[in-house]
């Protein structure tokens, strides 16, 4: 304990007068948060932006919804950017399942059909005209996603409803009073009448269909993250990160004065050296963690949500980061391998992980490939908490998963530490 | 200089190691008794470095061990560690910090902590002349003061073997005799068992009571500096020949009755021979390589000092 007490105040000295090292843990993740929140924000904005290059995968629920449900499905699937999944496992996906996939971040945005949208339509009521209790397709959203991603989806929705609702009632509708007015006429003439006869395409006046967002189940709020949310959680991540070239200088520079031999000399085993390497560092990235979130919050209103999840996720993160640090020193060969090498796995796994763009709009074996960056699940950990209103219980998965990241790389770390 | 014989303090016994290809210490036995200072000279690239390494604890050799006192010395043994003081070649310090944070620091890391702390912390500035400067930082110091802080941080915790490296390199007149200072009056006030590696022959002389001469990883002699000097007789002559005339200059020259020896030089056109005086063996040398028409290239004196010891056993100087 003593030795790490004695590393720590040695470090926290050594960063104080180390003005590049101050810049790197500090000023860039907050500048990354800030420049890129001002300068993208349109892109976080409701209506803003038109869908990303690749299609988007939406998961539907038709269930007992009938032929108009296919027939609006059919036709969202035709339009340019969107790709519906129906199935699951060769099965038709219950309106469960949609919610269940949005609620694990699986898919962005998905659609459940009502039951009985179908017999709904072919009601004599509405052919009469009365006004009945619409029914409502919902667009389950993960709160997390943005309308840039959500906004096509919605409108294309609402247009393909209006279109083949619309269809079927002027259809119905049309077919009704002809039915009526025609009924005392001869054959002949009311097969002329009936083949002059057009629908407008369109039904006219409001339809008993209408659709509603809401968030899966379980998940508390319902809104899209802001700029602040996104980039606070992300340039935090990346920020945190960035204590490996930190990390790297310092067991280096120690290496070079011969110090880092002088404590192989000294009554100390080689894990409590390493140890002790990494505690300060711990403690740099929490108070990096803190003034970047407090950034967020005094400056521009961020709501943290449940503190203590934050803590959970912050204090899992940092062991992750300052395990990458240690273990890269242990990999490279010189010091500026090290720090070369420690930006391009940082800023590479950062990439990966969704710090620059949201996962879920990269195609799906680059989101794979993410899963492996502990960035991914340290903003999944973040806006689990700051998006979807999740306590502790929430986090626990993407805390765990930092936890197994910290180890793996502490234990490379450990095993390759050499002291000259 | 405390040349008592109480015991052995450090023992090495059959230490080799291996980088490699290359045997950089080759089967080294070796005591230092309590209480004396113990030089081990030898060229750069000579097994110093590597064979106190070993003796500090930093690794394990490949073959043979290490003991102070009762204790065996490795990188795992913590109780042997606390007895030795290690002064590395290299300013083993943190220049942005201040000499007194340093000092702290590497106190902690030997465990020592509080007011004991802080009391060393002021007795090692106190003993290196640096009390004054204590809160500027490492960075800022002069070469030698820099020295003599590193120096320092290997007595905050009192050792009873301290181990120094090699201590003078590159540092000024004033604070070169600083540091004789400090181990003379560390040995002789406190008690404390000293190793000391250089290779500056004054040093030797002035600081050790035994002396090592390490040449190729191996210790090529081993006694106090004035036995070892003795043994040269009154010096040595070192002559420069055709290497033709190699067998037959030592057959002419070994017959001498002035001559003691006749043994290789650092090269094969030069040879060392050693006499009772060196100056007076010169003339007689001379008259017997004129005598046999034995041409000489070159000839030079050595006086018996450490060089000549350094050179009579390694067959090269210290400085080559």
């Amino acid at each position: 304990m003593r030795v790490t007490l004695a590393f720590t105040i040695k470090e926290f000295l050594l960063l104080l007068r180390d003005p590049g090292g101050l810049f790197v843990l500090f000023l860039m993740p907050v500048m990354f948060m800030v420049v890129f929140s001002l300068a993208l924000g349109g892109l976080f904005e409701e209506g803003a932006a038109e869908g990303s290059a690749r299609a988007l995968e939406v998961p539907v629920a038709i269930g007992g919804a009938g032929e108009v449900a296919e027939q609006v499905v059919e036709q969202l699937d035709a339009t340019q950017g969107l790709a519906m999944v129906r199935e699951q496992d060769g099965q038709p996906l219950t309106a469960d399942q949609v919610a269940r996939l949005i609620a694990d971040g699986e898919y962005p945005v998905g659609v459940v059909f009502p039951e009985g949208l179908t017999a709904l339509l072919e009601d004599p009521r509405i052919l009469r005209g009365e006004q009945v209790k619409p029914l409502e397709v919902d667009v389950i959203v993960d709160p997390a996603t943005t309308a840039q991603v959500t906004g096509p989806l919605e409108g294309a929705l609402s247009a393909v409803l209006q279109q083949v609702v619309g269809r079927r009632l002027g259809e119905a509708g049309a077919t009704a009073w002809f039915e009526q007015v025609a009924a005392g006429l001869p054959a002949e003439v009311r097969e002329q009448l009936a083949a002059s006869m057009q629908p407008d395409g369109e039904g006219e006046g409001a339809l008993p269909v209408t659709t509603r967002r809401r968030v899966p189940p379980g998940v508390e709020r319902e809104q899209f993250p802001d700029q602040f949310q996104q980039n606070a959680a992300s340039y935090t991540v990346m920020g945190v990160f960035f204590i490996a070239t930190v990390m790297i200088e310092s067991i280096f520079r120690e290496r070079r004065s011969g110090a880092m031999r002088r404590l192989r000399a000294a009554p100390v085993g080689r894990a409590p050296i390493v140890i002790s390497k990494l505690a300060p560092f711990y403690v740099v990235n929490l108070i990096q963690i803190v003034i970047m979130f407090a950034i967020a919050r005094l400056a521009f209103g961020l709501d943290l949500g449940f503190i203590p999840a934050v803590v959970v996720v912050s204090a899992a993160l940092a062991l992750a980061a300052t395990g990458l640090g240690i273990a890269l020193a242990g990999v490279a060969r010189s010091e500026t391998q090290g720090t070369g090498l420690a930006v391009i796995v940082v800023l590479t796994t950062s990439a990966l992980g969704g710090v620059m763009v949201p996962r879920f709009i990269m195609p799906e074996a680059m989101q794979q490939i993410g899963n492996i960056t502990p960035q991914a699940w340290a903003i999944q950990g973040y806006q689990d908490v700051l998006v979807r209103g999740q306590g502790v219980g929430g986090v626990w998965l993407e805390a765990g998963v930092l936890l197994i990241f910290a180890a793996v790389f502490t234990a490379l770390g450990v095993w390759r530490f050499r002291f000259d | 200089m405390n040349s008592g014989d109480n015991g052995t303090l450090l023992r090495a016994g059959g230490v080799v190691h291996r980088y490699g290809d290359l045997t950089a210490v080759d089967d080294v036995t070796l005591e230092v008794r309590r209480g004396e200072v113990f030089g081990l000279l030898g060229p750069n690239g000579a097994g110093k470095s590597t064979l106190i390494s070993i003796c500090s604890g930093m690794f394990e050799p490949t073959a043979g061990q290490v003991t102070v006192g009762d204790r065996q010395v490795s990188p795992t043994t913590r109780a042997a560690k606390r007895r030795i003081g290690v002064v590395p070649q290299d300013i083993a310090l943190y220049e942005k910090l201040s000499g007194r944070q340093n000092l702290r620091f590497f106190g902690r890391v030997y465990g020592l902590g509080g007011r004991r702390l802080r009391e060393r912390v002021e007795t090692v500035l106190e003993i290196v002349g640096l009390s004054d400067r204590g809160n500027d930082q490492a960075g800022t110091y002069s070469g030698g003061m820099q020295r003599r802080l590193n120096m320092a941080a290997g007595l905050l915790h009192e050792p009873e073997l301290l181990i120094l490296d090699e201590p003078t390199v590159g540092v000024d007149p004033q604070s070169r005799n600083h540091i004789f200072d400090n181990v003379e009056r560390l040995n002789r006030d406190q008690g404390v068992t000293i190793v000391y590696t250089t290779h500056y022959l004054e040093e030797a002389e002035r600081l050790c009571d035994r002396v090592a001469i390490i040449d190729h990883g191996k210790i090529v002699a081993l006694d106090t500096p004035r036995a070892l000097i003795e043994s040269l007789g009154g010096g040595v002559i070192q002559i420069g020949i055709d290497p033709g005339q190699r067998e037959q200059v030592t057959e002419s020259l070994s017959a001498l009755e002035s001559v003691h020896a006749v043994g290789p030089g650092p090269d094969e056109r030069s040879l060392n021979i050693q006499a009772s005086s060196a100056r007076h063996a010169l003339v007689d040398v001379m008259q017997a390589m004129n005598a046999a028409a034995l041409e000489v290239e070159t000839v030079r004196i050595l006086e018996p000092n450490l060089e000549s010891v350094f050179l009579r056993f390694t067959g090269r100087s210290l400085r080559d």
